[in-house]
Formats: C-alpha cells, structure tokens, sequence
C-alpha cells in the first residue's frame, strides 16, 4: 500500500508522522497495532452502556493514539467527543446529543482507516 | 551506543494503552532497560518494589483505576518525587491538569503526537539533569566534610598547644567538647527555650575547646604549681578568662562570625557560677549566656575527673555528687536537671573518647547536619545500595521459605503478594484493596478477612503481630495456613500511626492433618473403628447435661465365651468376631445414637429416645447375635433408663454394668432391666471395682 495514498483518504498528517517516527517501516508496524488496539471496541461499549466517564477516558486515549500517528481527521472528532464528555469525568451531566453526534463522526473516521483496502 | 545490561539505566513507563507503551519503548530504543505499568496502582506497585532501580517515569494522565495525578500525590507523599523524575505523557491539552502536574513535581512534559527525537532529548536531559544534581550533592556533602573536618583540627591543635602548657592530658578540651555536645541536645529535647539549631550546636562545641585559651597568658610555673596557690597567683590565673575573650575580641577578621561569638562568651564567662559569685565580672543567673554555663559545668566535670597536679582523680560518682551538692559553685537547676539526667551517658562516652573517635565523631556530626538541615529524607546513594542489597537478600530468603507473603499499604490499599507456597494460591501479585477484593474474600471467607483487618489495628507499636489459622479455598482444595502479620505503626506529627502490615502465610496442611490423626487416634479404638470409652464418657456425659430432660437408654455389653474364640480359632480370628459385634451394633442403632468399645469385648451403647425402651432393647439383642463364620455370638446386656438429670454418667454406667453382671450368673444370653442406683462422689471407687469383677469370665 501507498502510505501518501493511505494518509490522504484517511485525512492524515504523513510528512509530520515521517518527521516524528523517522522510517516507514515503523509507521507500518503501528498502523499494525492500531487496527489492533482495543480502545474503539471499549469506547462504544462504555458509550452504549452510559458510563461516560469511562468514555471519557477511551475517548481521550483514542484522541493520543490517533495524534501519535497523525490520523488528524479521526483525532480531530475524538477530540470534539472527548471535552463533550469531560463533564462525566468530574461526575457532571454530559450533553447527550452533542456526545453522540461526535461519535458519530469518530465511527465515519474509524471505519476509512480500518476498512481501507489495502 | 552499545551499553551493557548493567549499565542500562530502567525506565517505567504508565500508560492505559499497550500501543502507547510500546510506541514509546521502541522509541527510547535499545539504551534503556523498560518496565510497564498499566495503570497508577501497578505503578506504585513497582516503584515500591523496585524504587532503587527506577532512573525515570513517563506517566500518562488518563487512565482507570488511579490517574496520573494521583500517582504524583502518592508519590510526593512518600517523599519519591525528589529521587525519581517523572515525565508526563500525555494526549492532555488542558492547562489546569499541567499546572497541578507541574506543581506535584514533574520535571518535564511531553505531549502528544510523540515525536522519537524530542522523547529520547527529554528523558536524557532528565536523566543527566537527576545524575548532576545527585553528583553536586555528594561534591557538596565532600565539600563541608572536609572544611568541617579542617576547622576542628585546627582548633584541636590549637587547644592542645594551651593544654601541653597546662600540663594536661590533651584529652581535657575533647571531653569538654563532647559534654557540651550532650548537654546542648539534652536541652534542647527537654525544653523549647533555647531551641538550638544542629549548627548552633556543632559551632558551640568547637568553640568551647577554646574555653582555656587565655592560659597562654599565664606563667607555666603558676600554671603548673603542684602546692596551694597564693591568692596573687590565684588572681594570675583567673586573668585567663578576660585575656582569652580579649584576644577573641582582638581577631582582625571574623570577630562577626557567631562562632567567634559564642567562643567570646565562653572563654569570659566560664568561671561565672549562677549565684554569682564567679569571676570576673560577677555575672548572675541568665546574665550568664547558656554556652558558657554549659562549658563551666563540663570544664568542672572534667576537671574533678582527672588528675591534675594538685590533685588526684575523683571517680564518675564522687564528681557528680560534689557538683550537686554546690561544692564546686552554683549552677542553673535547669542544667544541673540536664547533667543528672545523661550523667552515666556522659560517663560511657568520656570513656571512650580518644582522637580518633573524636573525628569520627565529627564526622557523623557532619553528615548528619548535612542531611537532615535541607535533605530531610533524602536517601543517599549509599543507602539505596543497601536497599537493594537487602531486597536481594530478602527475595533469596522468601524464596527458599516457601511462604506466601504480603506487604499491605493503606493509603492507597494495596497488597502486595509474593507466592512462594509449593501450592500455589493463584492470586496476583498486586491486589487493590484486598480487604473488599472478592476473591480473597472467597478464599479466605469474609469474616477471617474481617478479623485479620481488626486485630492488626488493635495491635500496638509494643506488640503489632497478629497469628491466626486460616483455611484457603482455591478450587475445589482446601488447605489449612498459619497467618503471621504485624502491623507497621509509623511515627508522624500527629502522633503514631496505623502504616500497613507485612506477613507471612505457611502451609501448615501437612502438619495440621497429623493432628487431626493423632485426635483422632486417641478418640477412636483403632481395631474396631467405634469411639473408646474415655471419649464415649465425655459424648454422653454432655448430651446428657443437654438434654436433662430426655430419656436416655444406657447399655453395657459383653460377649459370651469370647475366650472360646480366641483359644480355638486363635487371636486373628477373634479380632474378626469383635469387628463383626461393633458392626452389627452400629448398624442396630441410629447415626445419632452412641456406640463405643469400653475395652476387650464390652461395649456401650447410649441412646435418647422417647418409645418404650423394652423391644428397642429386644430388637437390638436379636440382630446382634447370631453365626459368624461358624461361631456363634452371644452376647449378654444390662440396661439402665432415665432422665438426662436422674444421675451422672459414672452411675448410669455403673448400674448398667451391674445389671449386665446379673445377666451374666443368671446364665448370659440376654438383656435385664436394671435400677439406676444412685451413689456419692467419694464413693467414686466402685466404678472401678464393678468393672473389675466383670473382666473375669465367669
């Protein structure tokens, strides 16, 4: 596969990744471990079942793992998810329709970099 | 760069997500050894365990179970933070969370995307930072030890130049200087008056070896005079305290330095005594300062302890009794209280003060002052080698021991768990709050928990170990342990402190099951496998003060012509017969009945019933007897009804003894009715008697 490629359709930062991890042959091995990581099986769990704080958290380690390998567009949403959810950590009231509506752009995001055919 | 295992400095990286971790070790590469934690509490977990090992942390903020911050609170709390730096990590955008991390002591923040280049550059420069700051500190500690170590020897040679004059030992300004140390933290432990500093202190014990300076001044024939002094000769020498303090005064430089001070005070003033009368100005009470009034006392002591031209040596206890009872002038109570109270202290250490002990001493002194004026809990290099020397000397020591053992913390409640048990327990090695984790409440049982947690706090410093036996479920096994705790009271400013507990639990399994046999064995007649006749006695003994009301049917039997057995088909055979005999009465009884062996082929059978013991009594007799293996058992019993409270054991079975003895002449083969006779408890020799005439075969 073409990372330029890849990076364009998924909406990424690659010169920036390049910079960061130096060889492509380790951006492969993460995008590896990404599709991998469990934390967006975790994150929707913990949204369906309405623990927010939970999801606050996964939401916030999606929002590192996706900075660590420049997917910008899918950290972009979960970063919007992640202070729309912030509230719970502290035990407060989230506003749902904001929430859900991220999340759905989180899913949109996911599923480019996930299903993309390589 | 190619560094050895040994040299590799480790790092811990906390972080929730395995790819951040790994991420993170693949970028430090190959010149780090790197331990993970999932989370805080894992965390905290391996810093406790292996804190002398860990050169850095790269802490996430986010993650379950105890986050960033927490582990940093955790970490300041135990005073961690100044030995370990700690990098956050973190996705974490908002300034307040970086400013509460940087106020909780992280040195640094990297923050995310990771970026290979800027992670390695962080943890290296913190890393040189931490190992220049470490290096700075042992420069600095070298430093004052050798200037502190340089002063005292100066003003050592110093004062022993005024003593060689003198013609005293050389030991006199030691002595002076070592009591004067005491004296001082003997004040300052009884009383907030003075309140001295460690470098108060250390600058007035050195100052009074200059205490006798002003000799120099004085003729060495005065000095030296062995007879009685003329009162102008008297009045030379007492011109040593004036001329010390004016050559003090006269220093071109340092006169400002309280050393010097304190060193003016001393040489004027040491021969003021409290009421007054003291040269040379006649000072009274708190007009003299305190260190001279300490020096005066410990110049006297000294002086009355050694021998001096005029005079011999006086011993330990002749000094102290003469300085309290004023013959060598009045001093301060409060100091005198002071003296009394370290007095056989004083003597111990005056003994053994010598010049090389003194710069030890000095030494210690030094060091001590170091570390605890701005390192308060600040662990050297050294001491985290002996640490970790120990540690290896520990986990040898657990390991052979086969124990499984625990460290407990309270705040946060973690247990750590080491397994050496050849059965293994199977629980992790880091428990969160272990006293509500359900499965040590599983295998242990809630209320053992409970009772472990109560009885370690209601330990005291005195006596912290708690000993209980306690049963492991795990699966389907059972095993018994002997649990060992102690509860660890800390010292803090509110007083002592519940801190934990350290313990230990032994497989006692093996150990347990033979006592239960050996219980066992002295319960059960081992041929017959019925229960013997002393542990029978104790059964219906107690059933019966149960169940006072309750009829009871007491039978004694016995075997007709066993010997017949024994003497034609041999012993074998008759042990045959009686195993048959206690069979077939078992299984004519109930479970809840008792059957017992009395001895050589009589029996006891107790029963508690409510019908008509007559054909109970037939029903048992027919089933019992009967052909085995073609000999015929016959059997010959007594009984005896009554209410549980109608007499005591002993007379229950004693009349039935008696009855079956009727049975018996009246020509065996048969049950009889007996009275329950009732006798006195002297008279107690009869149970024997009866049971003697009856191991005759009639």
């Amino acid at each position: 596969m073409s990372l330029e490629n890849f990076y364009n359709f998924i909406g990424g930062d690659l010169a920036g990744l390049r910079d960061r991890l130096k060889t492509d042959e380790r951006i492969m091995k993460y995008i590896g471990i990404f599709m991998q990581e469990p934390t967006y099986g975790m994150l929707l769990t913990s949204m369906e079942s309405g623990d927010y704080k939970e999801a606050f958290r996964e939401a916030h380690t999606m929002k590192g793992l996706c900075s660590n390998m420049s997917f910008s567009a899918l950290e972009n949403a979960s970063s919007a998810l992640t202070e729309a959810l912030r509230p719970a950590a502290t035990g407060n009231q989230v506003c749902l329709e904001d929430a859900l509506r991220y999340l759905e752009d989180v899913k949109t995001e996911y599923s480019k970099i996930v299903n993309y055919d390589i | 760069m190619g560094k050895t295992e040994s040299e590799k400095q480790t790092i811990l990286i906390v972080d929730d997500s395995a790819m951040n971790r790994t991420l993170l070790a693949d970028m430090l590469g190959e010149d780090y050894i790197i331990a993970e934690a999932c989370n805080g509490l894992e965390a905290i977990a391996i810093m406790q365990s292996q804190f002398a090992k860990i050169s850095l942390v790269l802490l996430d903020v986010a993650m379950p179970k105890m986050d960033g911050l927490e582990v940093l609170a955790v970490m300041n709390k135990r005073g961690w933070i100044k030995d370990l730096p700690v990098i956050m990590v973190s996705a974490e955008t908002s300034s307040s969370v970086i400013d509460r991390a940087y106020s909780l002591g992280v040195t640094d923040f990297v923050s995310r995307p990771f970026d290979s280049s800027i992670v390695r550059r962080r943890v290296l420069n913190t890393l040189i930072l931490y190992s220049k700051q470490k290096e700075l500190v042992d420069m600095v500690e070298d430093q004052i030890f050798k200037r502190e170590k340089s002063v005292s020897m100066m003003v050592s040679i110093l004062s022993q130049i005024v003593e060689f004059r003198n013609g005293e030992s050389g030991l006199h300004v030691l002595h002076v200087n070592t009591m004067t140390e005491m004296l001082l933290q003997q004040i300052n432990r009884k009383s907030d008056k003075y309140n001295f500093s460690p470098t108060e202190i250390g600058e007035i014990s050195i100052a009074s070896s200059l205490h006798d300076i002003g000799k120099i001044a004085v003729p060495e024939h005065i000095l030296n005079k062995p007879g009685r002094l003329t009162p102008e000769e008297f009045d030379a020498i007492k011109t040593h305290s004036v001329v010390g303090a004016r050559m003090l005064e006269d220093l071109p430089n340092y006169k400002k330095e309280s050393m010097v001070k304190h060193a003016y005070e001393i040489c004027r003033w040491h021969h003021e005594r409290y009421d007054g009368s003291g040269y040379p100005d006649g000072l009274k009470g708190d007009e003299i300062p305190i260190s001279a009034q300490v020096v005066a006392l410990a110049d006297v002591y000294d002086a009355l302890i050694s021998e001096r031209v005029y005079k011999p040596a006086l011993t330990h206890d002749q000094a102290v009794e003469m300085i309290q009872n004023g013959e060598c002038g009045a001093f301060n109570p409060f100091l005198l209280e002071c003296f009394m109270d370290i007095a056989d202290e004083i003597h111990e250490q005056l003994h053994i003060s010598s010049f090389s002990g003194y710069t030890l001493r000095e030494a210690e002194r030094v060091a001590d002052l170091t570390v605890r004026s701005d390192m308060v809990g600040k662990p050297s290099n050294r001491t985290l080698e002996l640490l970790e020397y120990e540690r290896m000397k520990f986990n040898f020591f657990a390991k052979m021991s086969k124990e499984v053992q625990f460290e407990f913390t309270p705040d946060p409640p973690i247990a750590l768990i080491a397994d050496w048990s050849v059965f293994k327990l199977g629980l992790p090695e880091i428990i969160h709050d272990p006293y509500n984790n359900q499965q040590l409440i599983d295998m242990f049982g809630r209320e053992e928990m409970n009772a472990l947690f109560t009885s370690l706090r209601k330990t005291t410093p005195d006596n912290p170990i708690v000993e209980m036996d306690v049963i492991a479920h795990v699966g389907l096994m059972s095993r018994w342990f002997h649990l060992a705790a102690r509860a660890l009271w800390v010292e803090t400013v509110d007083g002592i402190e519940y801190g934990g507990s350290i313990g230990k639990l032994v497989d006692i399994q093996d150990s347990h099951e033979r006592i239960s046999e050996l219980e066992r064995r002295t319960m059960y007649d081992s041929m017959t496998e019925l229960i013997n006749h002393n542990h029978a006695s104790l059964m219906v003994s107690e059933l019966m003060k149960e169940h006072q009301d309750d009829k009871f049917v007491i039978i004694v039997l016995d075997m007709d012509k066993f010997k017949e057995a024994n003497d034609t088909k041999g012993h074998l055979f008759g042990d045959e017969v009686l195993k048959c005999l206690a069979h077939r009465l078992r299984e004519a009884v109930r479970d809840s009945d008792i059957v017992a062996r009395v001895g050589g082929d009589e029996f006891l059978i107790c029963m508690k019933t409510d019908v008509d013991p007559e054909p109970l009594v037939d029903r048992i007799y027919n089933s019992v007897i009967g052909d085995f293996e073609g000999f015929p058992i016959s059997v010959s019993m007594g009984v005896v009804c009554g209410q549980g409270s109608a007499g005591t054991y002993k007379e229950f079975f004693h009349s039935a003894d008696k009855s079956l003895y009727e049975m018996k002449r009246a020509g065996r083969g048969g049950y009889v009715f007996g009275e329950l006779e009732r006798w006195d408890d002297n008279d107690s020799d009869n149970f024997t008697v009866v049971s003697k005439i009856d191991d005759i075969e009639v």
